[in-house]
């Protein structure tokens, strides 16, 4: 499952998941497609020599951050929207104030284009005496924020749980979309916003609707001082090979779980500031007679074409190929998977979720990456790291191709399930009517929900 | 050694690459991505694997993997795309479409910019899509000329 670029006024409603790809196709790796099973670089590094990065305390004060100035990568901007009121962080009150109505305002949390993921925390009191809800509204969009080019519009979706609002990153588009609300009755409600993606760019827009937020007092939203700190938790996450991003010593514990420690440090000279980063914009610095940077920092050489084997899939001429019998029920169960959202329109992941690859020169230091267990499996899936297995015997497998996939293991940081699993999960599965493999699907579906399913 | 997408397949093969948008062909199959596939237990060849749950009930459910192609008597030019989608319609005729995933939405999936414009501060898609906005670039597309082919289609 991957997330797509949708209007997201339309966003859908339902628990997307992120696979490993968004960590994986970062990735500076040799684009081999020869293969159904390419060739990509970085997951059969070994495991053994990854180190943990070091978390440094966070490096983002809002306190001596100033109103709009860039920081490094990110930015902080307050600004009115009609009728909305705006917050505006006080320094000296180290409170967040509100600028419009009581109770509303609006908050803006820009990325450095090059930044993959980002987290912000904030333990948000709206101290009031009587009333204990706070509905929010989050908002995305494609106008560029202060010192950087934005592209990105985000929606979100709200899973509230242990009195946090978390925001799951489901839909976007490049330009303006959607809202999302939610109310969360309680007296303190923290906000994590998580915005993941391999292109993630622009800023996220947090608004306390009036009605439901109350401020102490006319025109002030309260955030403790206690969570000031907390308030400061800005992590930036830090995807496999994007080593030029800045701030990696701040990543998110939670971004960091999954990687292994970089080769080197980014060197001061590969911190740009946002503002400047477009107008520095220039080919790397390459060692005489090579292509690869001198300084041998990651920077992306560019797109390449991509180098297809003889037999690729890919390049199957299909032009003459025979038509299923059920290519009319497939084509229309595809068609109105089209028209029924999103104004009809198929979506093309060009500036969000795409596909990122570089061919790096042999001096770019190799960068290791371990599985980040971003679905809470517990285990390394079976054949992560390995080849599947060959059947036994063509003719020992159904004419559906299926093969069982692991059983889900109580969570265990150190469970690791064997490549060679066989997957006896212990689901009845019922024999589906050859030839008829979709048939097959509605006869064997178990009463799993959607979000238990395997990825 | 799987590749990123739930079926196992490289993305990398199946996207719209940046030099092809700019030379205007596309000369191989495209991932598509689909909302709801069959059950993971069911895929076609070239998928691996699967990550599809269909929540219809339907008879008709899409096995990831399956190839589809657009009609390849279709005339592309007739169809009012957006030309980079009319690239995609070309190579759907030739190659097909590969279904590699399931994501919030049907989609193809595209080359990253970022490292382009890491190097000149310029986004080449800005250009290639010329002001169309990403999720409105297949706008027009005729999904339902499309042609499934055979299951395992292709499988050695």
């Amino acid at each position: 499952m991957v997330l797509s670029s949708a209007p997201a006024s339309h966003a859908p409603r339902g628990r997307l998941r992120l696979t490993g790809r968004l960590f994986i196709a970062v990735l500076a790796v040799v684009a081999v497609a020869g293969t159904a099973v390419p060739a990509v670089a970085h997951a059969a590094a070994p495991r053994s020599t990854a180190t943990p990065v070091a978390v440094r305390p966070p490096i983002f004060d809002p306190v001596t951050e100033a109103e709009g100035a860039p920081w490094n990568g990110a930015a902080w901007t307050m600004a009115r929207q009609g009728g909305m009121g705006s917050f505006a962080l006080d320094r000296g009150a180290r409170e967040l104030r509100t600028s419009g109505r009581p109770g509303e305002g609006l908050l803006a949390i820009s990325a450095h284009p090059a930044v993959a993921s980002f987290r912000w925390t904030a333990p948000l009191r709206l101290d009031s005496a009587g009333e204990k809800s706070v509905k929010l509204h989050f908002w995305g969009d494609g106008r560029p924020a202060v010192g950087a080019a934005s592209s990105m519009g985000s929606s979100f979706f709200v899973d509230v749980q242990d009195h946090r609002i978390r925001l799951r990153h489901s839909s976007a588009s490049t330009r303006q979309f959607g809202a999302t609300l939610t109310e969360q009755r309680t007296g303190r409600t923290a906000i994590t916003i998580d915005v993941e993606a391999n292109s993630a760019t622009g800023r996220v827009q947090v608004w306390a609707h009036p009605g439901a937020a109350r401020p102490a007092r006319p025109g002030i939203d309260t955030v403790l001082p206690q969570g000031l700190g907390r308030f400061g938790r800005f992590g930036i996450g830090l995807l496999a090979g994007r080593k030029s991003v800045v701030h990696q010593a701040a990543i998110h514990p939670m971004t960091v779980a999954g990687l292994a420690a970089p080769a080197a440090p980014v060197p001061p000279t590969a911190v740009r500031s946002p503002a400047v980063a477009a107008s520095q914009a220039r080919p790397p610095a390459r060692a005489a007679g090579s292509s690869v940077p001198a300084s041998g920092t990651w920077e992306p050489l560019g797109p390449r074409e991509i180098v297809f084997g003889a037999a690729s899939e890919w390049k199957r001429d299909i032009r003459t190929a025979p038509v299923a019998g059920n290519s009319p029920a497939l084509v229309s169960n595809l068609a109105r998977q089209v028209s029924e959202v999103y104004g009809g329109w198929a979506a093309s992941n060009i500036y969000r979720f795409n596909t990122s690859y570089h061919v790096v020169g042999p001096g770019v230091r190799r960068i290791t990456v371990k599985f980040f267990d971003c679905q809470n499996k517990g285990y390394t899936p079976a054949e992560l790291y390995t080849p599947p297995p060959a059947p036994s015997s063509p003719t020992s497998r159904s004419p559906t191709t299926r093969r069982s996939r692991p059983a889900p293991t109580p969570r265990s940081p150190s469970t690791t399930r064997p490549a060679t699993s066989s997957g006896s999960s212990g689901r009845p599965r019922s024999a589906p009517t050859a030839g008829t493999p979709a048939g097959a699907a509605a006869s064997t579906r178990s009463p799993r929900t959607r979000a238990s399913t395997p990825a | 050694m799987t590749g990123v997408a739930a079926t196992s397949l490289s993305y990398a093969g199946g996207s719209i690459g940046i030099k092809e948008a700019r030379a205007g062909r596309i000369d191989h199959a495209l991932a598509l991505q689909v909302r709801f596939a069959s059950h993971w237990s069911i895929f076609s060849y070239p998928a691996q694997r699967s990550d599809g749950w269909d929540p219809l009930t339907s008879t008709n459910s899409i096995p990831e993997g399956t190839r589809f192609r657009l009609d390849p008597t279709l005339d592309v030019n007739s169809l009012g795309l957006h030309p980079v989608a009319a690239m995609v319609a070309r190579a759907a005729q030739q190659y097909g479409f590969i279904v590699a995933d399931t994501a919030g939405a049907v989609a193809v999936v595209g080359e990253s910019g970022e490292g382009t414009k890491a190097r000149t501060g310029t986004n080449p898609w800005d250009s290639l899509l010329n002001g169309t906005p990403d999720y409105r670039m297949m706008a027009g597309f005729p999904w339902d000329k499309l042609q499934a082919l055979p299951f395992n289609y292709g499988k050695p």
